[in-house]
């Protein structure tokens, strides 16, 4: 057996060698968003939208919901919410220049967007549905940090990475940041004028 | 003797035209033109051009494929369409739709191949397009390799036939172009549908 012990060791030893003189791995794995792909038109020199998207594509990844249904619409589709939500009773939101109302439902309260989250998201995080007189228009997620979940920039991707792949003519999805929260928002691309608008967390 | 002579001289009568049946038709019909070859169309690769945005505000990059028709009689090499160079040029300002329909300041749209400058001077102006994409007709991935300077990844890009071959290309540029390691990575396949090769160390490959 002892004289084996070289054959045995020896290869060992140069595969560790050869392991170890690799390149290092990456230590950091970015994350790529893969929108819709365009089709290149040769009439018209435009790259356009090639697949075909409608509404049932967002309703599907949207725990049901579409843009432009009415506050009790809303309400019925998302557990836990109070059944006599309508327009007339929804808060006032004052960063829009036409009439906004909305209602907001904890995060941890909404499986169907909680369950796409892997990690923690932040106890007091909220979604808010915002809604003009023609119905709802935006659906904003507002990861709040704690102190078991500092850090919320994961589960923002989490939440954003499923409506990048929706054409941004069916859903548009922004994600930035306001003082210490993660907005991930979901606007109705014919909302036109409020489009642009982003939340402004309160500072107090 | 003459039963043997009676032998030899019935052999040379008859053994030619019986070896002529044994040997059967002398001759074939054998077409000189070559048959086409036929090919599957359907498992060809159509032209995909992909590029690679960034919004620097928060960091997020885009995959943005482009396909482009070519013509019925084009050929194919080794199952991939040529991509119409003419048009190549025309494709970047539609790849970073993807981003400035998205952003707040459509100026923190870039693509993701930048000069050693992007860092200190984030503009567009210190990015270049056409390093920022991979050609479906020479590679199947595109990889990024970067490094983070707050919150914005200063990448380079790299094309391959393969995860790793993608990834060195991209971190050799960047560590070309940026003078230092470039320890983020990720690679997307060029063309859809996605293909799920086996995972690499280090690398993550993107996913919907």
């Amino acid at each position: 057996m002892r004289p084996l012990l070289p054959l045995l060791v020896v290869p060992l030893l140069l595969a560790a060698k050869a392991t170890a003189a690799q390149p290092a791995p990456a230590d950091t794995n970015l994350r790529v968003f893969l929108p819709p792909a365009l089709e290149w038109n040769k009439r018209t020199l435009t790259a356009r939208r090639g697949t075909q998207q409608g509404t049932a594509d967002l309703a599907q990844i949207n725990a049901g919901l579409t843009f432009g249904m009415t506050p009790e619409q809303v309400a019925a589709a998302l557990p836990g919410t109070p059944p006599e939500l309508n327009w007339y009773n929804l808060r006032s939101a004052r960063d829009y220049p036409i009439e906004v109302r909305y209602f907001w439902l904890r995060l941890d309260d909404l499986p169907a967007w909680r369950s796409q989250i892997k990690g923690c998201a932040g106890q007091s995080s909220y979604v808010a549905f915002l809604f003009t007189i023609r119905g709802l228009f935006r659906i904003s997620f507002r990861l709040l940090p704690d102190a078991a979940c500092p850090s919320l920039t994961t589960a923002a991707l989490d939440l954003f990475a499923p409506y990048v792949t929706l054409a941004p003519d069916i859903a548009l999805s922004t994600r930035y940041r306001s003082g210490p929260a993660e907005v991930v928002d979901i606007t109705d691309p014919a909302a036109a004028a409020l489009i642009p608008i982003r939340w402004q967390m309160d500072p107090t | 003797m003459r039963r043997f002579r009676f032998l030899c001289l019935a052999l040379v009568v008859l053994l030619p035209p019986m070896a002529s049946v044994l040997a059967g038709p002398r001759s074939y019909n054998l077409e000189q033109a070559v048959p086409p070859v036929i090919q599957d169309r359907a498992a060809i690769v159509p032209c995909t051009v992909t590029f690679l945005v960034e919004d620097t505000a928060n960091g997020d990059l885009f995959a943005q494929r482009i396909r482009i028709a070519t013509g019925d009689g084009d050929p194919a090499v080794d199952g991939r369409l040529s991509c119409p160079t003419d048009v190549l040029p025309r494709l970047p300002s539609f790849a970073r739709d993807v981003c400035t329909l998205r952003a707040a300041d459509k100026n923190t749209c870039v693509f993701a191949d930048m000069t050693r400058a992007f860092a200190a001077r984030p503009e567009i102006g210190n990015t270049t397009p056409l390093s920022s994409q991979c050609r479906s007709d020479t590679a199947a991935y595109l990889g990024a390799a970067c490094w983070m300077n707050g919150v914005a990844a200063i990448c380079n890009v790299g094309c391959g036939n393969s995860i790793q071959e993608a990834l060195n290309a991209a971190r050799a540029r960047c560590q070309q172009v940026q003078g230092r390691s470039c320890p983020a990575s990720v690679a997307v396949a060029v063309s859809e549908p996605d293909v799920s090769p086996p995972p690499v160390p280090g690398a993550r490959q993107a996913g919907r």
